[in-house]
């Protein structure tokens, strides 16, 4: 190799592609916990999002249909799981799952109500991080005058009570746009909280952006673009914006994790989705109490069946799970894009 | 407009960065990075900036370029007054002037492919045929066009210099900035960046700005060479007559320190003290703390000028060398010795 001969390049003996994203999957895919939470939750969204209408097709009855008849009106009990019920029309339908205080279809109503639940935490989470991450590169690549009003903004936010903020913005403003509904897509109210809720999720994403931007803007490769004359939006487009995105993944299965409790436990306080729509929080409302009304046998107007105990497990474990995969995917993705953790 | 055959023209330039002391900013100290520094580049040479870090070489080069802004002091290129120009007025200039930078790791987009790092400047300047371009650039700074679709990971420090030298070159430019470009390479690989360097300014006519803290890579490659201490130029000339006979003390600290092949010779010089701190340089000449040539009085009362003491030699001092190597008394006095502390008597004859 003398002079400007034609110099080869290194690690010829890795074929494929090499790109940081590429890289990245490929150290994700031996991280056995990660991949198998991986495949948890495609499953649980898939039960939600195409089991649930294709069961309610098979059954011929969709999650909020009550029958009547299946609860016995004295003894306050529900027939069991899996069981024929004589509605009053002259049909017999299956029904799957124990039933609740209104005689309705359990197993369909924790499918349906995961749907609404991971709706919301998708609106919520996609909110969050957008709003996020622009204010955190703003702040962070600007600097100066708008760094200290984001960064003011940030932390007034994050030094309030979320859930307070959140109840009152989810009781007055929300309550103007719970008809929004996008034809239908979302349930009544649930687009509004989604919305409400990322606008409060915004921070840990935007603080962590700024942190990584101004890490990054002082390197050199971000001067060279300047010396070449590329404005500053090329600049954050071109030379920072790829650095976020593995990041941002990650952060977002953890901000979706938040989201879900979070909405459960409006709904548990009777302060986020109404109760008549299904979601996982309303489910444990109905089957715990909530907290304005903790006898959960009035809830239906108290001539309901007593929550059973598949009734009271079945949203928790829902969640429990749900949760638990977003947070082990998140770790997973962070695992895999620091190239110097390894998790054996 | 360029009658004069200089390229880079800079006048009294200085730049002083405002440091916050403590939450109430009772006071702003300023760092002093660079200061009255006039030199002037010419066509087709190439200039070489040395001195230790810290001393102002890489805010010259970025003043020079624009990347910064002056406080004062008014910046030329190619007789045009550039000194406040608008970043937008400064685009169609961006493409006569680049740099190279030093840190081959951090100065390449991690997650951009060499095409595109390379292939940046035709898409910023709207120029189309970007991919034969680049590939040309890339056999011309001696890598292979396949390597248009790697990641600058794939490469080592040498190769990812001459991405960096593609990338300066894509837009034929008149002047390249090279700060400390070989610093961060294996001496072995310095070589052949250099020798890189010089056969480019030669097939492109390029015109240098050589910036290093090394003295042996300085003289391989620059025609001209400014030495700078503390923000300050304090001696420039041609680059035989100031390793032939250096004139300012300091310059002959650093040429000193130059590991030489030959067992006879100079002694080291190991001057005394740490240079002083750029937020409260010393009054008058900023060198005369640990100078051994220091005159009580004088040195520490009267700033010198850059003044040219032989043919295309020029120094900042009131009692340049008169001959080199430096006598042993002066040799021991620059170490820390008891200083002669001679007192300036008025009419004395300092030799030039």
């Amino acid at each position: 190799m003398e002079g400007t001969g034609v110099v080869g390049a290194q690690g010829g003996a890795f074929a494929g592609p090499t790109s940081g994203g590429a890289v990245a999957w490929r150290r994700f895919r031996r991280d056995r916990v990660a991949v198998s939470a991986l495949l948890g939750l495609a499953l649980i969204v898939l039960a939600c999002f195409a089991g649930e209408p294709l069961l309610a097709a098979i059954l011929g009855h969709g999650p909020d249909e009550p029958f009547v008849t299946a609860v016995n009106p004295v003894t306050h009990e529900s027939v069991s799981f899996w069981t024929h019920v004589s509605t009053g029309d002259g049909r017999t339908l299956f029904v799957l799952g124990g039933d609740g205080p209104l005689g309705r279809d359990e197993l369909l109503r924790l499918l349906a109500g995961g749907r609404v639940s991971l709706e919301l935490a998708l609106v919520a989470t996609v909110l969050a991080l957008f709003v996020g991450v622009v204010f955190g590169t703003a702040a962070g690549y600007f600097g100066g005058a708008v760094d200290a009003v984001i960064s003011r903004l940030t932390q007034l936010f994050m030094s309030f009570p979320l859930l307070l903020l959140v109840i009152a913005l989810g009781q007055t403003a929300a309550q103007r746009f719970a008809n929004v509904t996008l034809h239908g897509l979302f349930q009544q109210g649930v687009l509004a909280l989604a919305v409400v809720i990322g606008l409060f999720s915004w921070f840990y994403p935007a603080r962590v952006t700024r942190a990584l931007v101004v890490s990054l803007r002082e390197q050199e490769f971000v001067e060279a673009a300047r010396m070449v004359g590329a404005r500053d939006r090329r600049i954050i487009r071109r030379e920072l914006l790829p650095h976020l995105t593995g990041p941002l993944i990650a952060w977002g299965t953890l901000v979706a994790a938040g989201v879900i409790v979070l909405e459960a436990s409006l709904s548990v306080l009777n302060f986020g989705v109404r109760l008549g729509t299904a979601s996982w929080g309303t489910l444990l409302a109905q089957a715990w109490g909530t907290l304005l009304n903790y006898n959960p046998n009035e809830l239906g107007g108290g001539f309901g069946a007593a929550p059973s105990a598949l009734q009271k497990a079945a949203p928790s474990v829902a969640l429990f799970l749900t949760v638990l995969c977003l947070a082990l995917v998140g770790d997973g993705i962070r695992s895999a894009l620091d190239p110097r953790s390894d998790r054996r | 407009m360029n009658a004069n055959g200089n390229l880079v023209e800079l006048d009294h330039l200085t730049k002083r960065f405002q440091v916050k002391q403590g939450v109430f900013a009772r006071g702003k100290a300023e760092v002093h990075a660079v200061e009255d520094v006039s030199l002037t580049v010419r066509r087709g040479e190439t200039l070489g900036i040395v001195g230790e870090s810290g001393c102002g070489k890489s805010t010259t080069a970025r003043l020079m370029l624009r990347l910064l802004d002056a406080t004062a002091g008014k910046v030329r290129f190619d007789g045009r007054d550039i000194t406040t120009l608008s970043q937008r007025q400064l685009r169609p200039l961006r493409r006569e002037m680049q740099m190279i930078f030093q840190d081959p790791y951090s100065s390449l987009n991690p997650r951009k492919t060499v095409g595109q790092i390379v292939g940046a400047p035709f898409v910023i300047h709207g120029q189309k045929k970007g991919k034969v371009r680049v590939q040309e650039l890339l056999e011309t700074v001696g890598l292979s066009p396949e390597h248009y679709n790697r990641y600058p990971h794939e490469f080592s420090g040498g190769q990812r210099q001459r991405i960096g030298v593609a990338r300066a070159l894509a837009l034929n430019p008149k002047l390249i900035v090279c700060d400390e470009p070989v610093s961060a390479l294996d001496v072995s690989i310095q070589a052949q960046i250099l020798n890189l360097l010089r056969t480019l300014q030669k097939d492109f006519d390029l015109t240098y700005v050589f910036i290093s803290h090394d003295l042996s890579v300085i003289r391989q490659i620059a025609d001209r060479i400014a030495v700078m201490y503390l923000g300050r130029v304090v001696e420039l000339g041609d680059s035989e007559s100031i390793y032939e006979h250096p004139k300012h003390p300091y310059t002959a600290a650093l040429l000193s320190a130059v590991p030489r092949a030959s067992t006879g010779g100079r002694e080291r010089i190991v001057l005394s003290g740490d240079v002083p701190s750029p937020v409260a340089p010393p009054p008058a000449c900023v060198f005369h703390p640990r100078c051994p040539r220091f005159h009580k009085g004088h040195c520490d009362v009267e700033a010198p000028e850059l003044r040219e003491l032989a043919p295309r030699q020029a120094a900042a001092c009131h009692y340049p060398l008169e001959r080199w190597p430096m006598t042993d008394e002066e040799i021991r006095q620059a170490e820390g010795a008891e200083r002669a502390d001679r007192p300036h008597l008025e009419g004395t004859v300092h030799e030039a």
